[in-house]
């Protein structure tokens, strides 16, 4: 596919929006991405043509659904190369992925996790609430000085440590850095660790092959890849997925009950209790086959050729300080940087403000980090494929003007 | 600074709108950190500041700027000139109804019972002067 990025914005309809005479730039895509016509079209026609419940029912509107739900669920194990459909379970975020396994993988007391100190409240909270509850150990991976994962450190401490569990963002979304998985998770499983990987920041900008990384389990999220809020996957080998228990349980996950037993069915309806969110499934699958036509390589030329431009001039600012590696290809989409006596919620309302270009201030829920180092928070820009260099310049321009208020 | 102001604003409009109870809240919550010595972590300062900078950045870039150097100067002057027009209106009001007019010393200052559209006076009432002729 030619990738023509004014082609494309046309998909968008928030791209074409105008405020007080300027256009909307969005460039807080590490929060959530713009959806195109064919996502916010397959959800309308949920609700539209075949609103009705999946897997319950035997009429033929049920049937409908119930088919077009494991079509996405085939196309879901294709994005990632999963070995097969039943490793694929629909959640609502990457967040209740994570839950998932890390409340309901049969963990004991004095078992090890080992995490790194940028991760996601998302893939911190659940392991300490665990530490409360299990008595697990909570052990965390420091990064270099310069934010990048720290192999040697890893190699030392799982040799030392050896922990049951290796559970790490797999790109942040702090600064944008990507950790070596597939050595982690060779390292990991030869000293006998399972390993989970947040995808959230890598799913949407990556092609992600499990069964290369050989990782056992994956969540990513769907509102950051185009798809409809409340959407996700996670990612589990099927013989693990048997060990796991559910989150939840009620109607949909089970084969039968009596007053006082219950059986649960198999992977991966075990986990998907209650009704689903059909019309976030139907936007989830076109969100995945517009990705695909797209084609990685093109996402990641275009988001780094911006995140090169902005890191080129904000290098001339030197009040202007970069989170992560100075080199933007090592941040993909991400830049996030803080300004010496501004508050990042006044740099981000005034890029709103003065050139409407939407970006995320604040601790970006990775409080952790930031209350170890001692910083209150970070304005962060984040790109994807439908951003512009002509936005780029804008976002220069209003930066500039932005420094010049001190 | 300009919480302050803000908040007995949106708390008197809040008692006829929901929509300004919840503005009127983030003010309190502001006005308590400040008089604790605490960082104000409500938005309404920053909203208000990065607002009003941005529409005079627009005409003016250094209108914009010299604004947002003294913003918290041009905070206390407003809730200053606020407190004193509270004053002067409410002992206005007071007057009007103690005496009729809002200015007892000088009642022809008070421009609601004095000025051309004004409500005459009970010595003046167009019936008495009828009745007189």
């Amino acid at each position: 596919m030619k990738f023509d990025v004014e082609k494309i914005r046309q998909d968008f309809p928030l791209l074409k929006k105008f405020l007080k005479g300027r256009p909307y730039i969005y460039f807080d895509n590490a929060c959530m991405s713009l959806r195109p016509q064919a996502v916010l079209n397959a959800e309308k026609e949920y609700y539209e043509q075949e609103s009705s419940c999946a897997g319950r029912s035997v009429h033929k509107l049920s049937e409908e659904v119930n088919r077009r739900i494991e079509q996405v669920r085939k196309l879901a194990a294709r994005f990632i190369n999963a070995k097969s459909e039943k490793e694929i379970i629909f959640t609502k975020n990457t967040t209740e992925g994570l839950n998932i396994v890390a409340r309901g993988w049969p963990f004991n007391e004095g078992d090890k996790v080992f995490i790194t100190d940028k991760e996601h409240n998302s893939n911190l909270v659940p392991w300490l609430v665990l530490k409360k509850e299990k008595h697990i150990i909570l052990k965390v991976i420091p990064s270099k000085s310069n934010n990048v994962f720290d192999l040697e450190t890893f190699k030392e401490l799982i040799e030392q440590e050896r922990p049951r569990f290796v559970s790490l963002g797999m790109t942040s979304n702090l600064d944008g850095v990507t950790i070596p998985t597939e050595e982690i998770i060779k390292i990991s499983h030869q000293y006998g660790a399972l390993t989970m990987l947040d995808a959230a920041q890598a799913a949407p900008h990556q092609k992600i092959d499990v069964l290369d990384l050989d990782v056992d389990f994956l969540a990513f999220s769907g509102h950051k890849m185009l798809g409809p809020t409340a959407t996700g996957i996670l990612y589990g080998k099927k013989e693990l997925l048997d060990k796991l228990d559910p989150l939840l349980t009620g109607g949909g996950n089970l084969e039968t009950s009596f007053y006082d037993s219950y059986k649960f069915l198999g992977a991966p309806q075990k986990f998907e209790a209650g009704l689903q969110n059909y019309a976030g499934i139907y936007g989830l699958g076109e969100a995945i086959i517009y990705l695909e036509e797209l084609g990685f390589d093109n996402i990641k030329k275009q988001e780094l050729e911006l995140n090169k431009f902005i890191t080129e001039a904000i290098s001339n600012f030197p009040q202007v300080k970069i989170i992560g590696p100075k080199d933007p290809s090592s941040r993909g989409g991400i830049i996030s940087f803080h300004i010496d006596d501004f508050d990042s919620r006044e740099v981000a309302l005034m890029f709103d403000q003065l050139s409407n270009i939407a970006i995320r201030s604040g601790q970006h829920c990775v409080h952790s980090w930031f209350n170890h180092h001692h910083l209150s928070g970070s304005a962060r820009a984040s790109f994807y494929f439908y951003n512009t260099l002509e936005e780029a310049k804008i976002f220069v321009e209003t930066l500039e003007k932005i420094l010049k208020l001190k | 600074m300009l919480c302050v102001a803000a908040l007995i604003v949106f708390a008197l409009l809040g008692i006829f709108s929901v929509a300004y109870r919840k503005l009127a809240k983030e003010a309190l919550d502001c006005v308590l950190r400040r008089v604790s010595f605490r960082p104000c972590e409500s938005r309404f300062d920053l909203k208000v500041k990065s607002q009003i900078t941005a529409s005079l950045m627009k005409r003016s870039e250094k209108a914009g700027q010299f604004f947002w150097k003294y913003f918290e100067v041009f905070s206390w002057i407003f809730v200053v000139l606020f407190i004193v027009s509270t004053f002067y209106t409410g002992r206005a009001v007071y007057n009007l109804i103690r005496y009729k007019t809002c200015d007892p010393q000088h009642p022809q200052n008070c421009f609601i019972t004095s000025g051309p559209g004004a409500s005459p006076s009970p010595t003046e009432c167009p019936i008495s002067q009828l009745q007189n002729l």
